[in-house]
């Protein structure tokens, strides 16, 4: 009887992990004008802090989740091609000529919050936790970046 | 020059007990967004201690920078960058014991910044000297070894007191960079080892994806009489093979008058042994008509003690004496914050 029942719990969580690793991501900004033009391509620009404004001259605010966050980990493998901790280098080294990593922050509501207060922001979420105080306008599916919003099955 | 050194230690050490550090991979600036002037500032910086036991020199250690960098920024398109820096604040040798006579102030870099469009920034200042990799990253904290590729820093300026247009583009999944800068103010003099040089103008483009390669194109000409005219054209790259990383630059520099301009390349490993222990090997070749040629070899072992913190150990062999370059033991300590 215990050993089905660590089996059982086993399995709830291995399958919760699944599903979270499955959850499409969507990239999520305010309801902003130019925000809301984001091109694909100009995603890894942004988290790599080499595009700093938007087309109107706004300042971008990206925002992660903090590096051992599992979306954070998936964001990072598909936008920027690494994990968070082999990139120390490359933040040390754009530190040295005064421009910091994204702002990081503990929690998916804390991303929402960020980018609804915040001009010019821009952060990542589970696609199913998008509400209407944000806008997404990408979203990674299946290890894929695309502008088209995928089949959400949120009830899991 | 006591009193004054002793009065720029304490400054230093004053600000940086008082100031919050910038560093931290943004942990400790998230969730606030500039909204005052004064909200705008953050200062950080660096430092780097060294050991050498050259070949055929005496031994030496010293403090051998604190760097201090200052910047502003808000929501606007404006922004500020200044470093000011103590080089060699504190020397230590056999023959005269505690000095620092070889202390002095330089301002590294101090430059505004407007953004243009989307695509193109606008720098104003002074600046690094945008050729290769290393001459852009060549503090302490930021490169693996102590010292430092002869061709990195004799055959062109280190900063360039100017004007500077850069900005990136995507390029099927790559970022596309493009810096031109062009010099509009003469350069400071700094110490007598270093080489002046004036009519300093280029270019560089660098295509980032999992290899990094870039390309220097530069004119530049040498302070002292007569000197020719140079062209200068130089190649970097760098890439990450699993637990490898591989780095390189070559310049070559065309006189005007036809003689011979000056090169070299230097090549690099940086192999991660586990436990933030990395395993160094570099070859390097020099050769200007100034300076004459030399080759260096280096093998050594850098600890990452901690994200901002290396702990370096190098041997360093090769033919030719210059002073920037000696032969021997290296060691150092840096930290960024």
């Amino acid at each position: 009887m215990r050993n089905f029942l660590l089996f059982f719990m086993f399995t709830m969580f291995a399958g919760q992990a699944l599903a979270e690793q499955a959850r499409p991501i969507a990239v999520i900004v305010q309801n902003d004008e130019d925000a809301n033009k984001l091109a694909a391509e100009d995603l890894s620009l942004i988290y790599w802090r080499k595009k700093q404004y938007w087309q109107g001259g706004l300042r971008i605010h990206p925002v992660n989740l903090h590096a051992e966050h599992p979306l954070r980990l998936n964001f990072s493998k598909v936008v920027l091609g690494s994990l968070p901790a082999t990139q120390t280098n490359y933040w040390n080294g754009l530190y040295f000529h005064g421009t910091t990593p994204p702002y990081s922050v503990q929690s998916e509501e804390a991303v929402i919050r960020f980018v609804a207060n915040t001009k010019g922001a821009i952060g990542y979420v589970d696609a199913c936790k998008v509400d209407a105080r944000v806008n997404a306008v990408l979203w990674i599916n299946d290890n894929k970046l695309s502008t088209t919003k995928p089949t959400l099955d949120c009830g899991i | 020059m006591n009193k004054r050194l002793i009065m720029i230690v304490a400054s230093v050490t004053s600000l940086l007990v008082l100031c919050k550090s910038a560093w931290a991979e943004g942990e400790a600036l998230s969730e606030t967004v500039p909204t005052t002037f004064m909200d705008g500032f953050s200062l950080g910086g660096y430092s780097s201690a060294t050991l050498v036991i050259p070949r055929t020199r005496s031994v030496e250690a010293a403090v051998d920078d604190i760097s201090l960098i200052l910047r502003w920024e808000n929501d606007g398109r404006f922004k500020f960058f200044g470093e000011l820096e103590l080089e060699r604040p504190v020397t230590w040798n056999e023959d005269e014991r505690f000095s620092h006579k070889n202390a002095y102030l330089d301002l590294e870099r101090l430059y505004l910044e407007y953004n243009l469009s989307e695509k193109l920034n606008l720098r104003a200042g002074r600046f690094l000297t945008p050729a290769g990799r290393w001459n852009l990253l060549h503090a302490a904290p930021l490169v693996w070894t102590t010292s430092r590729p002869l061709v990195t820093s004799r055959l062109f300026p280190a900063s360039t007191n100017g004007l500077m247009l850069y900005g990136s583009a995507p390029m099927q999944n790559k970022a596309f960079e493009y810096t031109f800068f062009v010099e509009t103010l003469k350069d400071q003099y700094k110490d007598d080892y270093e080489i002046q040089y004036r009519d300093v103008s280029g270019a560089h483009f660098s295509l980032n994806n999992d290899v990094n390669v870039g390309l220097t194109l530069m004119t530049l000409r040498q302070t002292e009489p007569r000197s020719p005219a140079y062209r200068m054209i130089g190649l970097d790259f760098l890439t990450q093979l699993d637990r490898l990383e591989l780095s390189g630059e070559g310049y070559y520099r065309f006189a005007s008058n036809g003689k011979d301009g000056g090169s070299g390349a230097y090549i690099q490993s940086a192999y991660h042994l586990g436990h933030e222990w990395y395993g160094l090997a570099r070859l390097e070749t020099f050769q200007s008509p100034q300076e004459g040629s030399a080759e260096r070899w280096l093998v050594g072992a850098t600890k990452r003690l901690k994200p901002n913190q290396l702990l370096k150990m190098e041997f360093a062999g090769g033919s030719g004496e210059l002073p920037d370059a000696p032969r021997g033991f290296l060691g150092s300590f840096a930290i960024l914050f």
